[in-house]
C-alpha cells in the first residue's frame, strides 16, 4: 500500500467518487455499462481506503490532519479525520456502494435510455462524494459547499423517482435553500466576531468573544439550519414527500444517510466549536431535547395513521432522527456515543428497510402494506432481513437499535432527565405497534401477491412460481445491511469504547 | 432627530436591509402560489445573505486588495475573504436556480400549470 502514501488518504477517499461522478457519462459514450462500472469500482474503493483511514486513527489514538493544497490551517482548507468521523466516513462510502450495486437491476430493466441510467450513477456518486466531504472537511464554510452538493444531488435523486417526485424535490428544494441560508447566515455572524473559518481556530477565538447576542443568535441559525437538513421535527415538512416519492434504488441512501450527516456536523458545531461552559448552552440544549421529545412522539404516532410502506418508513426516520438530537441534548458521554452508535445503526436499519420496500416495489410493485399478504413464501430471504431489521428499530436486545437507545437511556439516567427515558420506552412501543402491523399483514394477511410484475418475467420463471427473489446483486445490500445490524450490536462495546471514547471524552 | 437616523443607518442599516431582505424573501416563498414567484422569493433570500457577508468586507476608504504600486499596510486593502465566499455561494445559488427551473419545467409537463392551488387539487395531499 505504500505507491499510495497514507498521507493523501483523507483527500483520495472524497476524490476517487467525484472522479466516477464524472467520468460516468463520459464513458457511457462508449459502452453502456462503462459508466455504471466506473461509479461501482469508484466507490468499492473508497470504502476500502475509509477503513484504512479509520485503522490509521484508532491505532495512533489522535486525529488525522490534511491541508488540501499544503496551506496550514487558518488560511487554507484543512480535513480532519477522528474516530467520530472516521466511522461515519466507513459508514457512507459503504452504504455508498452497496447502494450503487443495489441498482443495477432497476437500471437494466431500462434498457431503452443507457444515457439516462448514466446520468442517475453520476448523481448517486455526486450524492457520495459530498456526503463524504460534509464528514470530513474541519472548515465551516466548506461544509456549506458539500452540504449543497448534497442538496442538489438529492434534489436530481427525489425528481426522477415516482410520479409524484418532481414536486416532492421542489418541495425540498425551496425548504433545502432556506436551510442552507439559515447555516450561511450562522457561519457569517461567527466570521464576523472571529474572522476565521477553520473549526478548530474558530473553537480557540470564540472563547476570547464576550458578545453573548451574536454567539446566541448564530446557534439558533445553526438549529435551524441544521435542524431543516435533518428533519428535526418543526422543520420536517420536507421529509416523508421526500422519502416516499424518490427514485427506488436511490431512497436507501437519501433516506437512510442524507439525514444523518447533518446530524454530525450539529455535534461538530455544539459541542466541538462552542464552549460548553457557556451559560446558555444549558438552554439550547433544552430547547433541541423538546425539539427532540416532540418529534420523537409525533414521527411514531403519524407512522401508525399510514399504510403506505414508504410512508411509514418516512414518518418513522422523523422519529429516529429525534433519537439523534436527544443524544446531543442529553450531552454527556453516553449521550453523545448513543446518538453517535444510532446515526451508525439508524443508517443501516434504515437503509436496510428501504431496500426491503424498492425489492417489492422492484418485484411485485407493492406500495402498500395491505398488499404484502404471504409474500414471505415468495421472497423469503428479503422478508428474513426485513424482520431483523424492524426488529431492531422496536429495540429487541440483540440488534444494533437496541444498544444505541441503552447509551442513551444510560446516559438521561446519569443526569437525571427521567422525561427522555420515558419517550425512549414510549416510542419503542409505539414502534412495535407499526412495525408488528407490517409483520401481521405480510405473514397472516391474505394472499395478495399475484404473478411477478412483467409478462416476460411470468414466462421466464413459469416453471418455478414458487419462489421468486430478487436479483443477486440486490439480495447482497438486503443481506448486509441485515447482518451489519447484527454486527453492530454485537461489537457495539468495541465502537464506543475502542473508537468513540477518545474523541468524545476529548471534546466535553 | 436627523443625526441619530444618519448614525443608525450608517451603524446597523445595511444589516436591517439585509434581514427585511431576507424576511421578504421567507415570506414570499410561504404566501405566493405561483412556483416562479416561490424561485424568485428563493433568488431573494439568498442575495440578503450576500449582501450581509460583503458588509463584512468592507471598511471605510478601503481599496482594492491588489497590489498597484507598493505594498501598503493591512489596514489600507478592504478584507478580499468574503467575496471570495461569496463568489462560491452565487455559484451556488445559480446552480440551485437552474435545478429549480429544471423542476419546474418538469411539473408543467406533469401537471399542466405551476400553480399551488391547481397541483394540490389533483391528489398532492394523498
Amino acid at each position: 500500500m505504500n505507491f499510495i502514501s497514507m498521507t493523501h488518504l483523507p483527500v483520495l477517499i472524497v476524490i476517487i467518487p467525484l472522479c466516477g461522478a464524472v467520468l460516468c457519462p463520459l464513458l457511457s459514450h462508449f459502452s453502456p455499462a462503462a459508466g455504471k462500472k466506473a461509479v461501482i469500482g469508484a466507490l468499492f474503493v473508497s470504502f476500502c481506503l475509509s477503513i484504512l483511514q479509520l485503522a490509521a486513527v484508532v491505532q495512533s489514538g489522535e486525529a488525522l490532519h490534511y491541508y488540501l493544497g499544503g496551506w496550514k490551517p487558518p488560511y487554507g482548507i484543512e480535513f480532519v479525520i477522528d474516530g467520530v468521523n472516521g466511522i461515519i466516513i466507513v459508514l457512507v462510502s459503504f452504504i455508498g456502494a452497496m447502494t450503487a450495486l443495489f441498482s443495477s437491476p432497476f437500471e437494466e430493466a431500462d434498457k431503452t435510455a443507457p444515457f439516462k441510467s448514466a446520468g442517475y450513477y453520476s448523481i448517486l456518486s455526486f450524492l457520495v462524494t459530498g456526503l463524504l466531504g460534509l464528514s470530513s472537511t474541519g472548515d465551516a464554510f466548506n461544509l456549506y459547499v458539500f452540504m449543497e452538493i448534497v442538496a442538489l444531488s438529492g434534489y436530481g435523486l427525489i425528481a426522477i423517482g415516482e410520479e409524484k417526485g418532481p414536486i416532492a424535490a421542489f418541495r425540498y428544494l425551496l425548504t433545502g435553500t432556506i436551510g442552507a441560508s439559515m447555516y450561511l447566515l450562522g457561519v457569517g455572524l461567527l466570521y464576523s466576531a472571529t474572522g476565521t473559518l477553520n473549526m478548530a481556530d474558530l473553537a480557540l477565538r470564540l472563547k476570547d468573544v464576550d458578545n453573548m447576542p451574536l454567539i446566541v443568535f448564530a446557534m439558533a441559525c445553526l438549529v435551524v439550519g441544521f435542524g431543516i437538513k435533518m428533519a428535526l421535527f418543526p422543520l420536517h415538512g420536507w421529509q416523508p414527500a421526500a422519502h416516499s416519492y424518490a427514485h427506488p434504488a436511490a431512497d436507501p441512501m437519501i433516506a437512510g444517510v442524507m439525514i444523518k450527516i447533518p446530524a454530525y456536523a450539529m455535534f461538530r458545531f455544539f459541542f466541538c466549536i462552542f464552549d460548553s461552559g457557556l451559560p446558555m448552552m444549558k438552554t439550547i440544549f433544552n430547547i433541541i431535547g423538546i425539539m427532540a421529545v416532540l418529534g420523537i412522539l409525533y414521527g411514531s404516532l403519524k407512522a401508525l395513521r399510514y399504510d403506505k410502506y414508504n410512508k411509514i418508513l418516512a414518518y418513522s426516520s422523523i422519529g429516529q432522527v429525534g433519537y439523534i438530537a436527544l443524544g446531543f441534548a442529553i450531552g454527556n458521554f453516553y449521550g453523545i456515543a448513543g446518538a453517535v452508535l444510532h446515526i451508525l445503526s439508524h443508517a443501516f436499519m434504515k437503509t436496510g428497510l428501504f431496500y426491503t420496500s424498492a425489492a417489492f416495489k422492484y418485484r411485485y410493485k407493492i406500495h402498500y402494506t395491505d398488499q404484502l399478504g404471504q409474500v414471505y413464501r415468495k421472497m423469503p430471504v428479503t422478508c428474513g432481513a426485513l424482520v431483523v431489521l424492524a426488529l431492531s428499530m422496536i429495540g429487541l436486545p440483540p440488534f444494533a437499535g437496541f444498544f444505541s437507545k441503552w447509551y442513551l437511556a444510560l446516559g438521561a439516567i446519569e443526569n437525571g432527565q427521567y422525561l427522555y427515558v420515558a419517550v425512549l420506552i414510549i416510542s419503542s412501543l409505539l414502534s412495535a405497534v407499526y412495525f408488528f402491523r407490517i409483520f401481521e399483514k405480510m405473514f397472516m394477511g391474505e394472499k395478495t401477491v399475484s404473478e411477478p410484475s412483467t409478462q416476460e418475467e411470468s414466462l421466464r420463471q413459469g416453471k418455478t412460481q414458487s419462489r421468486t427473489e430478487v436479483p443477486l446483486s440486490m439480495l447482497i445490500p438486503v443481506l448486509t445491511a441485515a447482518l451489519m445490524v447484527i454486527a453492530l450490536g454485537l461489537g457495539n462495546s468495541f465502537i464506543v469504547n475502542g473508537v468513540l471514547r477518545n474523541t468524545v471524552m476529548g471534546v466535553l | 432627530m436627523i443625526d441619530i437616523i444618519e448614525t443608525f443607518l450608517a451603524d446597523k442599516g445595511i444589516y436591517m436591509m439585509t434581514f427585511i431582505l431576507m424576511g421578504l424573501g421567507i415570506l414570499g416563498m410561504i404566501s405566493c402560489g405561483n412556483y416562479m414567484k416561490k424561485i424568485m422569493c428563493m433568488n431573494i433570500m439568498q442575495v440578503s445573505i450576500i449582501f450581509f457577508f460583503l458588509a463584512l468586507g468592507q471598511k471605510e476608504q478601503g481599496t482594492l486588495p491588489v497590489v498597484v504600486q507598493n505594498l501598503l499596510g493591512a489596514d489600507a486593502y478592504i478584507n478580499p475573504l468574503p467575496h471570495a465566499l461569496m463568489l462560491t455561494a452565487i455559484v451556488v445559488s445559480l446552480g440551485t436556480t437552474g435545478v429549480a427551473l429544471t423542476l419546474l419545467m418538469k411539473i408543467k409537463e406533469i401537471y399542466g400549470s405551476i400553480e399551488e392551488e391547481d397541483i394540490t387539487g389533483k391528489g398532492w395531499k394523498k
